[in-house]
């Protein structure tokens, strides 16, 4: 593996390390205080049970997301220092705000987990709450620099020097809304149905189920708005790609030739040598609609760009088919919910359909990954799209190599370590004798 | 003017950091320093669990601060002590979880052996690579430059790991053991057990002088600091206000006033990281050709920095009272997680 890919992929790990964890950092809290607030009111036990399951398993995943999240902030400079020598002036603001929310995320959370019987219940309640606000803070402001990346704005480059900086219009960058809203909808939909299917699980093995029925019946209508909501966000973003990064587009979409009624690929193997596809299915003219809005428009191919720009094709095609495919599925998934509900169907006396759920589990955050692995190396050639090239911000520090094995290693083992603790951990407290 | 502020504000978050992750990776080096004391182990996890992460958000401020408003250092920092950050890394995420999976595993005694191994060897890696990356920025660098380029271990290796790393890798330990066992201190109530502590404290403070003085001795031998700074009057007071410290520790360790203690800790630890920043200023990266990497150099055009000064203010009217809220709810034994 050469410098740049070795970079390339300690990053890409990292990132895609971390992302699990800050996913579950922003949903978990709201999850655990709408228990908590049920309690409040009800004077529930089982609220009062759940919400405490749920605050000690997350406390674990919180803890190696906030130390993943750290190492990240460094890492953008030991492996592209470059890029954050120009970039650091320029969209700094969001990363500035970014640390702030992290900063109050950490003190609510210290707040909410060891403040049980110290602060009065709604001061508390506040606490649990303010931990998710800060949380969706802090994806929605690290987002904007990732848009940044994608549409930069607010300088202008000068014999590659960054000049007439403006740092509010590189923070409000035209890629940062749709990019954020996005990515939170999809970390409800990925923290969600992991959560369904664990509950499931618990359910089939038949310890403890009202704690379990109550657990779903909180998890299935978050689940079912954001997945609902997706592909429409999905629709949005594609069509905002469209307009801004058209190679990315095309990488999506495998599309290699400019022409009007572009066909929409469903599945297929490009060949990034030859230009062709193979296994696919071509629907005509919907590529061009869901671009366009328009069957008869026409879609820029990748030939239309030099070949040292065009970014890489046969990853993002495929990742683009996988998060469409799962998002699709989970669309399915919310329909037998909500037919559930509209004929009063108890799918959760239904072991098939909960099986379905712990066979499932993953598919939100497998999807979650992939719309990142769209993102990112669709992008490329370039850091900063059409400023800087990848290859011109890598650091020179050899050895690289030892580095990825290590994150490698440790990630690896923290996230068995972390998961297992988990299993564990739901294992104790969805016991029935389990006091809280 | 606005290069200045934005210094400050960096001075700030990593003085908050030095003396609350400071304390907090000296919790580590203590915990090792208590065998055969489970009791006061535990009550020592206690203490730190609900504010552990809220401590190490400052490291976050400080990185944050050097990217925006000094990018150019930023860079040069984590190229030329690539390796020293990247191990203070792994300390920073093995510390961590490793904390935390000891508190939340429902079964950990088969594991409490590893668990508590690797939490605190991650303690006293980290703050051992915080002394090799300040022996670092001592240094001076040799350039990149493509036709005679220095070797691998010339300009990756040699300028932070050398003895004066080694004593600075000490003397942190030394110092934020020092820290940790100040504060924890306080947090007692048992005679016996405050004994013990103050011993540790006494430890801690020794190991602290003898690595500091042998610091001062490389840095004085390899001419790594000028003359003229060493006499000048901030150097004079902060040397006056380090060792004068150590009389109010006395009386504050003999008159049982752990607030006192503590702000001479503090008072101790500040003098010391102004001494430091006041020999590194105005350059943050030196060079063997002499064409240092100053402040100024470093800095982010003005709009930057006149945003990320607003930006800084802001935060710090939000964060600073619901940081007293949360060290207020657990300042005190009875108040523990």
């Amino acid at each position: 593996m050469d410098h740049l890919t070795t970079a390339r992929m300690l990053m890409a790990f990292s990132l895609g390390f971390h992302i699990i964890f800050a996913s579950i950092s922003m949903v978990m809290p709201f999850l655990m205080a709408w228990a908590y607030h049920r309690y409040l009111k009800t004077g529930d036990e089982l609220d009062m049970k759940l919400c405490k399951a749920w605050m000690k398993g997350s406390a674990i995943l919180f803890a190696t997301g906030a130390v993943s999240g750290t190492t990240l902030s460094f890492q953008l400079g030991l492996l592209w220092p470059t890029f954050m020598e120009h970039a650091g002036p320029i969209f700094g603001m969001p990363f500035s705000l970014e640390g702030a929310a992290f900063f109050l995320e950490a003190i609510f959370l210290g707040l909410f987990l060891y403040g049980w019987g110290r602060l009065k219940p709604k001061t508390h309640l506040l606490c649990g709450i303010m931990v998710g606000v800060c949380g969706l803070a802090s994806g929605i402001l690290v987002v904007a620099a990732n848009g940044w990346m994608n549409a930069p704005t607010g300088f202008d480059w000068v014999n590659g020097q960054a000049e007439n900086i403006h740092p509010w219009k590189a923070m409000f960058n035209p890629a940062w809304p749709m990019q954020a809203i996005h990515m939170l909808v999809a970390a409800f939909q990925a923290t969600t149905m992991a959560a369904i299917g664990l509950h499931a699980f618990g359910l089939l093995k038949g310890h403890n189920a009202p704690f379990h029925r109550r657990a779903l019946l909180y998890l299935a209508p978050v689940f079912v708005g954001a997945s609902l909501i997706q592909p429409m966000m999905g629709d949005l973003s594609a069509k905002a790609v469209a307009h801004r990064q058209p190679e990315k587009l095309a990488a999506m979409e495998a599309h290699f030739e400019t022409e009007a009624w572009a066909p929409l690929l469903i599945g297929g193997i490009p060949n990034e040598e030859t230009g062709e596809v193979s296994f696919g299915i071509k629907i005509p003219g919907g590529l061009s609609f869901l671009a366009f809005g328009n069957p008869s428009k026409e879609v820029t191919g990748l030939n239309a760009f030099p070949e040292e720009e065009r970014p890489p094709v046969l990853i993002p095609h495929l990742a683009f088919q996988t998060m469409v495919g799962l998002g699709m599925l989970m669309v399915l998934l919310s329909g037998f919910w909500i037919w559930s509900a509209w004929k009063k169907v108890d799918l959760l006396e239904n072991r098939r359909w909960l099986w379905t759920q712990v066979a499932l589990f993953p598919i939100g955050f497998i999807a979650l990954e992939a719309g990142w692995i769209v993102t990112e190396v669709g992008r490329q050639p370039w850091i900063i799209y059409r400023v800087m090239r990848t290859a011109d911000a890598v650091t020179p520090v050899p050895g690289l190599g030892w580095s990825l094995l290590m994150i490698v290693l440790l990630y690896s083992t923290l996230g068995f370590i972390s998961f297992s603790l988990l299993w564990k951990l739901f294992q104790k407290e969805s016991h029935p004798e389990t006091t809280s | 003017m606005i290069v200045t502020s934005t210094f400050i504000f960096l001075v700030v978050a990593l003085a908050a950091y030095v003396l609350f992750g400071g304390a907090d990776f000296g919790g580590g080096l203590l915990e090792a320093s208590l065998p055969g004391k489970p009791e006061l182990q535990k009550k020592l996890q206690h203490t730190l669990a609900p504010v552990w992460e809220a401590n190490h958000v400052w490291l976050i401020a400080v990185v944050v601060i050097l990217f925006v408003g000094f990018p150019k250092a930023y860079a040069g920092i984590s190229t030329l002590l690539f390796f020293p950050v990247s191990l203070g890394l792994l300390g920073i995420i093995l510390r961590g979880s490793f904390f935390t999976f000891r508190k939340y595993d429902p079964d950990p005694q088969p594991r409490m052996g590893l668990y508590s191994l690797l939490f605190r060897v991650s303690s006293a890696l980290t703050p051992s690579c915080f002394g090799f990356i300040i022996a670092g920025l001592l240094h001076e660098f040799p350039r990149l430059d493509p036709e005679m380029p220095p070797s691998f271990p010339e300009l990756y290796l040699l300028p932070w790991f050398n003895p004066m790393g080694l004593f600075c890798a000490i003397f942190i330990n030394a110092l934020f053991g020092y820290l940790a066992s100040v504060f924890f201190w306080g947090e007692l109530d048992s005679v016996e057990e405050k004994d013990l502590i103050r011993k540790r404290i006494l430890l801690f403070f020794l190991a602290s002088f003898v690595s500091g003085a042998l610091v001062l001795l490389c840095g004085w031998l390899g001419h790594l600091v000028s003359a003229e700074r060493v006499r000048s009057l901030v150097q004079l007071e902060v040397q006056v206000l380090a060792f004068g410290g150590i009389i109010w520790m006395y009386l504050a360790l003999r008159n049982g006033k752990r607030w006192q203690a503590r702000f001479a800790a503090g008072m101790q630890t500040l003098a010391i990281l102004v001494g430091w920043v006041n020999v590194m200023v105005p350059n943050v990266l030196r060079y063997q050709d002499g064409m240092h990497l100053s402040l100024q150099d470093a800095a982010s055009p003005r709009i930057t920095l006149i945003w990320l000064n607003i930006g800084l203010c802001i935060v710090l009217s939000l964060v600073l009272p619901l940081l007293i809220l949360l060290y207020r709810v657990f300042n005190h034994p009875t108040n523990q997680a």
